[in-house]
């Protein structure tokens, strides 16, 4: 694959993309008739579509044709240097704001997957939005934020990487008033309120931060693109200055907001439900990795860490992010939010990777110049950083499948909340299927893809062991240690909410009896997602020489995973004095024979049944008569022993101090708190009390205090020029 | 060696419900009772295999599949613990590719559970999710601990996979973590097991019930399979805590290690049907307090251990 190609293939997105948003966002405008609606919105379906398999082929065809390490670097617009008609002696160097696009290993890993979910989800989107009257519109606006989330992804300028992500809120953003169109109830509307505000405040915010981190990262680099400059070598990366863990601390703040870190966590719940399913998946399953690329971007390839504790504050951090999340989820009262909250989890434990991969590189960059453990961090790094990978994938894939089952379940039955639902299994045993693989790959259970990520975090936490103890590091250790720590107990809590989940929606007597069908392309979509659940599972070479490619690609040269058609290995030398070496493997032959079992000893109970032994009866409770409306359990009681510590009785007051809810109701006098979401009404409280006071003061309407601002401002630049002369 | 390996499987799942049969017996015998005959499980399997299966109406497939894949999964647990393949003094080609990873362990006891509370709660009675529901709570304060005392073994052991934990020759001084990481496992392992003082293993008591909860709506054959699975479930956090034990002792390879093994695991037997006839069953809530003590117990030996292989490297 040229250049050229790469070209024509982004010039393709652009405009394909562009033409789906404007077919579904602007032509139905003149074509108002139900029918041109829908045709319109199928067209930019269709474009969607497309627009994923472009994505797919120029990832795809990357990877295949072109060697490591090169990258292609494309550059679109370069700003001629500004001549000032009054000094034309002085030329500005507009070098901020060359448009700069680059295709590398880890770059195409996004395209692929961006644009095999913007497939999966057009295709799906074809059947959930038939009989849609807003179809044209969420159609319209997925094409523009599947088009921001590639310009995020090729871009290689700080600058308008800024202005990609921007628009990507937009385009998103767009659509979260997509639940209170549908409902014209008080609380959908007051919810679709809050969603939209604290969405957009929350990516302001962050964007707040991201841009002082980026000029001030451009200012130290010496360049608004991401890559090695002279001011930026590895010599001078060992010893910080203030300077840069403040860059440090700016950027994880806005990166970390945006991917849903704790204590930022709050608005991924509140904002997402609130989307159409499509997009939500979307969403939840792609844009939270986002930030996940920009951090290995920006964190491992460019401006590698420059203290210890870089890695171990977002190790720390990525775990709480996990265990916090996984709590909340258990008591979420309906699936979306659930789901939210898991999504949240997720990237906790893939940034516990990126944290792994943080604390090795900064091992591996003062261990450069001849000491003993360079090799043996190297290769962690490359461990770390193909396990966070590798989960961000599988997560991708199973949310997208839980997410289409939400969708399938709301499209049958009418509601997402916990209580109302069950026996969705007899309701549509394909979409209980499914569902019930999605959750047994967020579980991690095998064969599922979820396990083969988690043991491989598990593995560079294992690893590190012996390393940071050679190294004599114990504090790093004990930060592992913290860290296997709060995700052993989010893996553990992840299994309980899910059983909650699956057994409150999926079993028992169908609640509610639906004539609705699940169109044929929600099947299809579900069914390809489910595969590929047991697909990643079953057969990880297929993506780490994927993932080994993005990692060599960011500078981390060396494999870690050793992946063949029947087993996945781990092998990373621990250094001197005997060539000693860590390994472990995985192999596929148990889990075959897992199924084999299963499907044998299925197959014996079955000629059991063929002897007639079988026999229908009542369901046994202790002697009494089984009512199942009155001694059915609940999911709540279910998760009633992990809930119950942070329970407490129901506050007198049902009036909200703040817009955030603070409570999860999980019975009739008890409520679990969300303490983040009232420290955060608290600060909402606060901002709109000190603006009220300031404001009262400062923009009192009186035309002489305008006057003196007016006066104070001139008397300042005044100052300003004849000082700055000098 | 995959033809050994699953031989061997064979032989695990044989020989699991003796050692079932066996801490009954000695738990009567210490309470001065005759109890049942050592391969009173044996019989009991065949008693259960000719009877009928009654399906709980309402009940789906999965009613069915759970105790399936749950006994596949107890017997994949053996897989885990290839005993004549450990006790070979040859260095074995290929060994790592084996895949006995001793993290499986814990995602296939997570997948016994996780397919068996879906199974329990599609009957509907409330007794089995009750179980269950309890059963999520221990793993989740148990978890944590599992993986730190693995960490301190792959950390002593330079691998997570069993076949090559006599590869690595430590000095003596790692047996003090081993052994501790070893204690923790056993706590973490009475939890998982449903053993006193977590959980009462014949109590008839549907209210109190953990791991008996699940069990109260199977009968015949299915019935069986999760009995059988318990017991090989059992059967390998012995044998796994013997050869540890073992290990840590650095008794490596051949008929001494055999013997050994076979003493430890006795020994092992031992304690728990005397430990089982000393301790009560513990509220609900105080089981904290021994989850507690094994986390400090695997943190504790994490610790020294790091401290060994510092000094002993650098």
């Amino acid at each position: 694959m040229s250049p050229r190609w790469v070209m024509w293939g982004i010039g393709a997105l652009v405009g394909v993309l562009t033409l789906g948003f404007l077919l579904g966002e602007w032509a139905p405008r003149r074509f108002p008739s139900p029918r041109g609606r829908r045709a319109l919105s199928r067209m930019a379906l269709v474009t969607a579509a497309l627009g994923g398999l472009i994505g797919l082929g120029l990832g795809g065809g990357y990877l295949a044709t072109v060697g490591k390490g090169q990258a292609f670097v494309l550059t679109l617009y370069e700003p001629r240097d500004v001549v000032l008609p009054r000094a034309p002696e002085t030329t500005v160097k507009l070098v901020a704001f060359p448009l700069v696009l680059r295709l590398d290993g880890l770059a195409a890993l996004f395209l692929l997957f961006v644009g095999f979910f913007a497939f999966a989800l057009a295709l799906y989107s074809w059947g959930w939005l038939r009989d849609d009257p807003r179809a044209h519109w969420v159609a319209g606006a997925f094409n523009l934020f599947v088009l921001s989330m590639y310009a995020v992804i090729l871009t290689y300028n700080m600058f308008w990487l800024l202005l990609a992500l921007e628009l990507m809120t937009l385009a998103s953003g767009h659509l979260l008033l997509y639940r209170s169109e549908v409902d014209r109830g008080e609380e959908a509307q007051r919810a679709g309120r809050i969603a939209v505000r604290t969405y957009f405040i929350v990516s302001h915010v962050s964007m707040a931060f991201l841009m002082s981190g980026f000029i001030l990262l451009a200012l130290r680099t010496g360049s608004p693109l991401f890559t090695l400059t002279p001011r930026n070598t590895m010599q001078d990366v060992v010893r910080g200055s203030l300077m840069d863990h403040v860059i440090f601390a700016l950027l994880l703040l806005g990166l970390g907001i945006r991917a849903g870190m704790v204590p930022f966590h709050f608005w991924v719940p509140i904002a997402h439900p609130q989307l159409p399913t499509n997009t939500h998946a979307m969403m939840s399953a792609v844009m939270l990795k986002i930030p996940v690329y920009l951090m290995i971007r920006v964190f491992v390839q460019v401006y590698p860490p420059r203290a210890w504790w870089w890695g171990g504050v977002l190790l720390l951090l990525a775990g709480g992010t996990a265990l916090f999340n996984v709590f909340y989820a258990l008591v979420s009262p309906d699936l979306k939010r659930a789901l939210a909250y898991h999504s949240v989890e997720n990237i906790g434990i893939i940034l516990a990777g990126v944290g792994l991969a943080l604390l090795f590189r900064y091992e591996w960059l003062t261990r450069a110049y001849g000491a003993e453990g360079y090799e043996t961090f190297q290769t962690l790094t490359a461990l770390a950083l193909v396990a966070a990978l590798y989960h961000t994938v599988n997560h991708g894939v199973f949310k997208t499948l839980l997410f289409m089952g939400t969708g399938n379940i709301e499209h049958l039955t009418g509601t997402v909340k916990l209580k109302a639902l069950s026996g969705v299994l007899r309701l549509s045993p394909w979409t209980g299927l499914t569902f019930l693989v999605g959750a047994m790959a967020i579980v991690g259970l095998p064969p599922f893809n979820g396990f083969i990520s988690e043991w491989l975090t598990l593995q560079a936490i294992f690893v590190s062991g012996e390393a940071l103890s050679r190294a004599g590091h114990f504090i790093h250790l004990v930060l592992t240690v913290v860290a296997l720590l709060t995700l052993g107990g989010a893996f553990a809590l992840t299994a309980l909410a899910f059983v909650k989940i699956a057994g409150e929606t999926l079993l028992g007597p169908p609640l509610r009896v639906s004539s609705r069908r699940t169109p044929w392309s929600m099947r299809v979509a579900m069914g390809v997602l489910a595969l590929l659940c047991v697909l990643l599972g079953l057969a990880p070479g297929v993506l780490v020489p994927v993932l080994h490619r993005a990692v060599y690609d960011v500078g981390v040269g060396t494999t870690a995973v050793q992946a063949t058609r029947w087993t996945l290995a781990v092998s990373v030398p621990l250094g001197q004095p005997r060539q000693e070496m860590y390994s472990a493997a995985l192999s596929l032959v148990p889990a075959l024979a897992l199924i084999l079992l299963a499907v044998l000893a299925g197959g014996g109970v079955l000629m059991l049944r063929w002897r007639r032994v079988w026999q229908r009866g009542q369901v046994w409770a202790g002697g009494e008569r089984f009512d199942p409306r009155r001694m059915r359990y609940s999911g709540t009681a279910f998760s009633f022993m992990a809930w119950e510590i942070l329970a407490r009785p129901t506050p007198p007051s049902e009036i909200p101090v703040g817009p955030l809810p603070e409570y999860y109701r999980v019975s009739r006098r008890r409520v679990v708190p969300e303490f983040f979401n009232r420290w955060y009404n608290r600060l909402i409280r606060f901002t709109l009390d000190m603006s009220e006071r300031l404001g009262n003061v400062f923009q009192s309407g009186d035309i002489r205090l305008y006057l003196m601002y007016i006066f104070v401002a001139f008397f300042v630049v005044l100052l300003a020029t004849l000082f700055l002369r000098r | 060696m995959y033809v050994y390996a699953f031989i061997w499987v064979g032989v695990f799942f044989l020989l699991a419900p003796l050692a079932l049969g066996l801490v009954h017996t000695l738990r009567a015998r210490v309470l001065a009772r005759r109890g049942p005959r050592v391969w009173q499980p044996y019989l009991d399997a065949w008693k259960l295999l000719h009877k009928g299966v009654v399906i709980p109406r309402g009940a789906t497939m999965l009613y069915v599949v759970g105790p399936i894949v749950a006994f596949t999964c107890s017997l994949l647990l053996g897989y885990l613990i290839p005993i004549p393949l450990l006790l070979t003094r040859r260095s074995l080609q290929g060994a790592l590719f084996l895949g006995a990873d001793v993290v499986m362990a814990v995602y296939l006891l997570g997948l016994a559970r996780f397919i068996m509370a879906l199974a329990v709660w599609d009957v509907g009675a409330p007794f089995g999710a009750l179980g269950s529901s309890r059963q999520f709570f221990f793993q989740a304060l148990a978890e944590p601990t599992f993986l730190i005392a693995l960490y301190t073994l792959t950390t002593a052991y330079r691998t997570s996979n069993i076949l090559l934990f006599t590869q690595v020759h430590r000095p003596w001084s790692f047996s003090v973590a081993l052994l501790i990481a070893l204690f923790a496992l056993i706590i973490v392992f009475l939890a998982e097991g449903g053993r006193l003082p977590f959980d009462s293993p014949d109590t008839h008591l549907e209210l109190t019930m953990v791991e008996g909860g699940p069990a109260l709506s199977y009968s015949g054959p299915l019935w069986l399979l999760l009995e059988w699975g318990a017991a090989m479930r059992l059967f390998f956090f012995l044998l796994f805590l013997a050869y540890m034990t073992v290990i840590s002792l650095r008794i490596e390879g051949g008929y001494a290690a055999a013997g050994a093994l076979v003493l430890v695991f006795l020994l092992f037997v031992v304690a728990l049907s005397v430990g089982e006839t000393y301790v009560g069953k513990l509220r609900l809530r105080r089981v904290v307090a021994p989850f507690a003590m094994a986390l400090i117990l695997a943190i504790i030996s994490l610790l020294i251990m790091a401290v060994l292989v510092n000094t002993l490297t650098g």
